[in-house]
């Protein structure tokens, strides 16, 4: 027995070695690290609405509807909207996840669909609409809008804000607005817009320049400043009555930002020939004075907490941005690459801060992360481009920029991709201002 | 006669300031109803749109939970769906370890102990090749095993089980090569100790499979709203012509709305480029390590 197995060690243990390592490659598991997903949109097909209504203006609903629910779906950065002539089918054989056939879904490449058919209900039209997910094969949202047709675009705001709402537990940027600054009127005045440019309309008429539009946390108040008597002066104005009052403390009251959840806001003032920032109640009563560095201090911008605030100073030579507490205590300096960084605005999921950088004589857009890490440049390729302003589900920044010759407003997805002009008015627009949700 | 009552018609004449004051009341009258007229159009002007009816809005849907985040995938409570393979468990158990004395293969006694006992079929095909060799091997290793069985520490155990694919443990999650099976570019890394005559072929094909995922693979980091440290590991098994026979999930990320785009990206993208040519086995097991890309 011993004397076989010494024969045998030697072959063997060389069979061994081979059998190993046959078997290692033939039962190895390849393992692969993947990290880098190449379609950044998720794939959704909308396919053009079943019209079953017999009011003749049914047909021109389900064309506006579906095409504005590709134009606000895509205006998220969210989905890629697969174009209408790439598909395979259409929804002929009806719009609930019994009658559709996911496959011919899936073959394109869309992860979601949304089917959409008018009815006729009560003598008005009835919206009915669905999200899919096509893998899943169910239903992930579904609502019937009952409107008259001049309320397709409500109609197919609503669901679009369901469909982000099922998608992700926030409401979107549906039912919110954005304000500006335009040279339209022949001076500055503050104007409206819808979230995708829709509907601009002029809100002050003052007849005197108007800058820094803030809204309230509300969403009920406008804060701004305007050069009323010479001297820049802070207005705040109710938006549903348009009454308004006056703040001015001393030759210079600017850059007005309201404290989330309450009627406070933070502005510069200049009572010692110092520009320091400081608390006011909306009424415009000084609170307390939170920078006295002898430097100029401006622009604050509340984290969505209330608790810190980013601000520009000139303490430390050069402009930079700085972060403090709410009582102006523990003043952090954040930005440390160049010379003039300015436009605090911090991001309200609280984890970035967008700023005005100068680069190369031009201003860019940055974001950096909270506490001053990772500054990344978002903006580039001509113009000037400053004034961010975040929406409120931190997944788009307004700027305004002059990379077409002059100011307008343009917005972007949060990591600078997707660069798109919001409007086109006559005069110059700058200085952005998103709203917080304004839904009914 | 201006001023004299005239009985004729029974109207009383008019002087020169009486008409004049007539005339100045009536221009009054018709300034006022101007002026309300315009006053009455402006405020219309000030509220262009008359309200519209209320939209009635009605849910087509109702959802056994509450209205959470996400509905396609959240982190709550939603039961995780199993698609491809429902009678896969999520964690797929490891392969038994060898028993000490397993029953012997009907066509060789001897072969006590066998590779073969893991039923893979790739092994199936290995002995085909040298069915021979095969037989001398394996009685010895059944001798060797036998032997010295009580003594040998469990680190030889391991590494021969490793050896022989039954319990082969990735590499680390940085994607680094573990073993001389060589490794491709970046975040590529071939499972341990391959010792196939054409590795650099693997090499050439590992990053054809990488971009192919990567391309299938839809993700916004909002949506997904996945952590810088979260991952899902799919194990996909192929056919040498690159068919996904099946898939499952090794490990989950724990956030559901992840774990769905990695489970969409594995349904899209199957095929997946085939193997090389001349790959020993029919059949492979790869596991996908899926990882958030760095913002």
């Amino acid at each position: 027995m011993t004397r076989s197995f010494r024969k045998i060690f030697p072959l063997a243990l060389t069979g061994i070695c081979l059998l190993f390592a046959l078997s290692a490659t033939a039962n190895a598991q390849i393992y692969l690290d993947i990290n880098e997903p190449q379609m950044r949109r998720i794939p959704l097909a909308i396919p053009d609405f079943v019209v079953e209504a017999t009011q003749p203006s049914a047909p021109a609903a389900a064309r506006q509807g579906d095409q504005l629910l590709r134009e606000f779906l895509a205006f998220t950065g969210f989905f890629n909207i697969l174009p209408p002539q790439g598909y395979l089918t259409d929804l002929g054989r009806g719009v609930t996840e019994r009658e559709i056939r996911f496959s011919d879904w899936t073959a394109i490449g869309a992860e979601l669909l949304i089917s959409g058919r008018l009815v006729d209900r009560g003598g008005r039209l009835s919206f009915e609409l669905r999200l899919f997910d096509t893998f899943a094969n169910t239903v992930i949202a579904g609502r019937a809008y009952t409107a008259h047709p001049d309320q397709v675009r409500d109609v197919i705001r609503r669901f679009s804000a369901e469909v982000i709402y099922r998608l992700t537990g926030t409401r979107g940027v549906f039912e919110t607005q954005i304000a500006f600054v335009s040279t339209g009127p022949g001076n500055k005045e503050i104007f409206f817009c819808e979230f995708d440019g829709n509907a601009p309309s002029q809100f002050t008429r003052d007849s005197i320049i108007a800058l820094s539009p803030a809204w309230s946390s509300d969403g009920r108040h406008l804060a701004y400043t305007a050069y009323k008597d010479g001297g820049p002066q802070l207005y705040v104005r109710d938006i549903s009555t348009r009454t308004a009052w006056n703040i001015a403390h001393g030759s210079l009251n600017i850059t007005p930002a309201w404290r989330p959840g309450a009627f406070e806001m933070a502005a510069t003032l200049s009572l010692d020939n110092n520009q320091d920032i400081y608390t006011l109640t909306g009424n415009g009563k000084i609170i307390k004075r939170l920078t006295k560095a002898w430097d100029i201090d401006v622009s604050p911008a509340w984290s969505p907490d209330g608790k810190r605030m980013a601000f520009v100073s000139e303490r430390s030579g050069g402009t930079h941005i700085f972060v403090m507490n709410a009582d102006g205590e523990q003043a952090t300096r954040l930005t440390f690459s160049g010379r003039e960084n300015t436009e605090p605005a911090w991001s309200p999921n609280g984890r970035y801060i967008a700023y005005t950088s100068r680069v190369a004589g031009r201003n860019e857009i940055f974001v950096m992360n909270a506490d001053g890490s990772r500054p990344r440049q978002l903006t580039g390729g001509g113009g000037d481009n400053e004034s961010a302003s975040w929406s409120p589900d931190s997944t788009l920044i307004a700027f305004s920029s002059t990379r077409e010759g002059v100011s307008r407003i343009f917005v972007m997805n949060a990591n600078g991709t997707a660069p798109r002009r919001l409007l086109v008015l006559p005069g110059q627009q700058s200085q952005p201002a998103w709203s917080p949700y304004l839904a009914q | 006669m201006a001023g004299s009552p005239n009985f004729m018609t029974g109207s009383i004449p008019l002087s020169g300031p009486d008409r004049m004051a007539l005339f100045m009341v009536g221009l009054s009258v018709l300034f006022h109803l101007l002026f309300a007229g315009l006053m009455l159009g402006f405020s219309k002007l000030e509220t262009p749109r008359i309200r519209p009816p209320e939209i009635i809005d009605i849910s087509l849907v109702s959802f056994p939970g509450p209205a959470g985040p996400s509905a396609i995938a959240g982190p709550g409570p939603a039961p995780v769906q199993t698609k491809t393979a429902p009678a896969k468990p999520e964690i797929r158990p490891e392969p038994v370890a060898p028993a000490p004395a397993p029953a012997p293969a009907p066509a060789a006694p001897e072969k006590i102990g066998s590779p073969s006992q893991g039923q893979e079929p790739v092994k199936t095909s290995l002995k085909q090749k040298s069915l021979d060799r095969e037989k001398i091997l394996q009685s010895a290793v059944s001798r060797i095993e036998q032997s010295v069985e009580q003594g040998r520490p469990q680190s030889v155990t391991r590494a021969i089980d490793a050896l022989r694919g039954k319990d082969l443990a990735p590499p680390q999650p940085s994607g680094q090569a573990s073993g001389s099976g060589g490794a491709g570019p970046s975040g590529v890394a071939v499972g341990s100790g391959g010792g196939w005559a054409s590795p650099a072929l693997l090499n050439f094909w590992s990053p054809l499979m990488v971009d192919h995922v990567n391309r299938h693979w839809a993700y916004h980091e909002f949506l997904v709203g996945a952590s810088a440290n979260e991952r899902a590991e799919v194990v996909i098994k192929i056919r040498k012509d690159g068919t996904i026979l099946e898939h499952w999930f090794m490990s989950r990320s724990g956030n559901e709305r992840f774990d769905q785009s990695v489970e969409r990206a594995i349904q899209k993208m199957n095929p997946v480029p085939p193997l090389p040519p001349g790959y020993p086995v029919e059949q492979q097991e790869i596991i996908l390590n899926f990882r958030p890309p760095k913002s």
